[in-house]
């Protein structure tokens, strides 16, 4: 992973320092709030229902155990025990007093952290596949290029007060595992005829209340050419995205409203004036920064499948957790292990400052003392022995965080709702919990298969429903709390959106609605087939008859 | 532009980080005056001007920003750039970078618009007043 040097450092505390400045001219009333709420959002503090938030960068969701146990400590002194996993790969604390956030970024520059544009309107936390550079399946590590895109968008100049929030991902695996098309940029690597690797450029990507799927505006872009383009993607938008409305704000709007060619002009034509600006990297910074991320180097083991295989044979619990949670490596014998952070009575993504150490020590135990946290709100320790899997799982079951799977009904994303956020019209969180009550059974879970349910508090789309299996959506219905079911998004690179079912549901019918959606998918499935792919051959039709009847 | 005869209005001078003296006249009347929803000129048109003044109806209008930097990257210009309407002392470094040579400002602010241009002195971004930190080895990032 990236190491700082002294610049970097040096950047963080005076980065600290300009904020316990801002934070003090807000407290003595030098500073308004109209004029203190940028600068404390570009420093990733919300003021929410009940406290302020603090969001901090986990860049591309990559952090080292040291980082974590940090993070722990962060959580026990200025919150209260907990911390919450987010979509973006970050981790928010909801109980922050404003007159310590100063002491909480200075703890966070000592970790070699922040805070920096995690909320704001201007470039976020540039994300990736949670499996980059442990992935059996990918042309080339993306990480390298998620922290030049970090350093660049870090208080870039021009780029500070966009029309909304920007969100860049970048993946390389042969599947997608990073919501590319569901970005304002989506990176795609790729190699061409000529075998040279570059970037299949998507935009206009994106979910909220006018959810979109990214269009290509480049087929193969060279990776050296990586920050100019992007600079003019973002200048063509800074100029002429809409400001009117914050709802018609983002990329997506623009390039549908002038349409991809169009879009692709103006980008090139921007581009043709800016490639001699010197915006590109020079080969040696680049090689500096990529060369934090060259591959582990991993001792020769022998093959611990047979030891896998003979405790899955040996214990239920364990063959359960196995087959969800074990990820396939490039290296022989070598994987990577997902920790879930759901379950009954758990937020979605949240952690207690304890599993955060525990989990932290497993993966300087077992790992490389890296860890990886995931769009859809839980960890990966990567870089696993597998001979060392059975071990590591005996730790898990320790910390508590052994129950459950990966990718299966119970894996739910879902934002913090109206129990904290002020633009929440539900609260997502007691919605999940009957659903993790509902599908309370390993077994069934393993039964039902891969299917990925999301529950958004609003329309905003925190929680990516529009991209679930079976997406559900928080709506004020006459003052009271209702919840839209959608079926069939998906996340990948050809990113589609869920269509709604029908009429919405009452908090406590939420579990019924999709117990009956599961139930018509086990009798129509042919075998193997995945809920997704069953979906496709089957149309939303047999689901919406079983929900409201034929009238 | 806003009236400045009895001293409300002065201009700060990005690169000083000090208040212009004698500054009335181009406070006055830059050559060139838009605001953020405009387009920039043209070429020959901006071949003509010494100054121009971009006015900022709020400040989190980032278009300034953009306009800021086609005019010196893409057009060639090289006079003074000022910043007027709307504009807060912690963006004092974010218009440096962009280009603005000066901003106008109250009195009473400036020793805000001194404080904020001392916080930041590393970047990460390659512009023409300020190359990118790390591949400066030879300047000083502290001085400017």
């Amino acid at each position: 992973m990236y190491k700082y040097d002294n610049l970097d450092q040096s950047f963080l505390q005076s980065r600290s320092a300009q904020f316990r400045d801002q934070v003090q001219r807000r407290l003595s009333g030098a500073l308004s709030e109209d004029e203190f709420k940028p600068l404390r959002l570009q420093n990733g503090l919300y003021l929410q229902l009940h406290a302020y938030m603090l969001r901090v960068a986990i860049p591309y969701g990559v952090l080292s155990s040291d980082q974590l146990r940090g993070l722990a400590g962060i959580a026990r002194d200025f919150d209260r025990g907990f911390g919450h996993f987010t979509t973006r790969q970050n981790i928010q604390f909801n109980w922050i007093k404003l007159v310590e956030a100063p002491d909480i970024l200075d703890r966070l520059a000592a970790l070699d952290m922040h805070a920096i544009q995690t909320s704001g309107n201007c470039i976020r936390n540039t994300t990736t596949d949670p499996l980059a550079g442990a992935a059996h399946d990918e042309i080339a590590n993306p990480l390298g290029w998620c922290e030049i895109i970090r350093q660049w968008s870090t208080l870039h100049p021009e780029f500070a007060f966009l029309p909304r929030k920007f969100k860049i991902a970048v993946s390389a695996g042969a599947t997608d595992r990073a919501a590319t098309g569901f970005h304002d940029i989506g990176l795609r690597m790729v190699k061409n005829r000529g075998g040279e690797i570059g970037f299949r450029v998507l935009v206009g990507g994106g979910q909220g209340r006018t959810p979109r799927a990214a269009q290509v505006l480049n087929a193969f872009l060279p990776t050296r050419h990586l920050l100019s383009y992007l600079e003019a993607i973002l200048r063509v938008y800074n100029a002429a995205g809409r400001r009117d409305n914050i709802y018609k704000a983002r990329i997506k709007i623009l390039v549908e409203a002038m349409g991809i060619s169009a879009f692709a002009d103006a980008v090139n034509s921007e581009w043709l004036g800016l490639q001699s600006n010197g915006l590109d990297l020079p080969v040696a910074e680049q090689d500096r920064i990529l060369a934090h991320f060259a591959p582990p180097v991993l001792k020769p083991v022998r093959d611990g499948s047979a030891e896998v295989l003979a405790r899955r044979q040996a214990d239920q619990a364990f063959d359960l957790w196995a087959a969800s949670n074990i990820h396939p490596h490039w290296h022989p014998g070598y994987s990577s292990a997902s920790v879930s952070l759901k379950q009954i009575g758990r937020p979605p993504g949240d952690a207690s400052a304890s599993e955060m150490i525990a989990i932290a020590d497993l993966a300087d135990q077992f790992g490389r003392g890296e860890l990886r946290i995931t769009y859809t709100q839980n960890i990966i320790v990567p870089h696993i022995k597998l001979i060392d899997l059975p071990t590591f799982y005996d730790g898990l079951i320790k910390a508590g965080l052994a129950g459950a799977e990966d990718a299966l009904i119970g894996d739910i994303i879902a934002c913090p709702g109206l129990d904290y956020c002020n633009l929440a019209n539900a609260r997502s969180l007691p919605v999940a919990d009957r659903i993790f009550a509902r599908f309370d059974d390993p077994s069934r879970r393993h039964e039902i298969g891969p299917l990925r349910l999301n529950i958004s508090g609003c329309i905003n789309a925190c929680a990516h429903h529009h991209a679930a299996d079976i997406g559900v959506l928080g709506v004020n219905k006459k003052g009271v709390e209702h919840f839209q079911i959608t079926l069939g998004g998906k996340a990948g690179e050809a990113a589609q959106i869920g269509r709604i079912l029908g009429p919405s549901f009452a908090e406590e019918d939420v579990p019924d609605a999709i117990e009956t959606i599961i139930n018509i998918y086990l009798g129509a499935r042919h075998e193997g087939e995945i809920f997704a792919a069953c979906l496709d051959r089957l149309g939303i039709a047999p689901f919406k008859e079983a929900l409201y009847g034929t009238g | 532009m806003a009236p400045v005869e009895d001293g409300s209005l002065i201009l700060f001078d990005l690169a000083a980080s000090d208040r212009l003296a004698d500054g009335e006249s181009l406070l006055i009347q830059p050559d060139y005056s838009l605001s953020t929803n405009d387009d920039v000129p043209d070429a020959d048109h901006i071949a003509r001007l010494s100054s121009i003044a971009i006015v900022f109806p709020v400040f989190s209008d980032g278009r300034g920003f953009t306009h800021a930097r086609r005019l010196r990257t893409i057009f060639g210009f090289t006079g003074q750039l000022i910043a007027d309407g709307h504009i807060i002392p912690d963006q004092a470094d974010y218009l440096f970078r962009c280009g603005f040579t000066h901003v106008v400002v109250t009195p009473d602010r400036l020793g805000d618009w001194q404080q904020a241009r001392r916080f930041i002195r590393i970047q990460f971004q390659s512009m023409p007043n300020s190359r990118h930190s790390r591949l400066d080895s030879l300047s000083d990032a502290s001085s400017f």
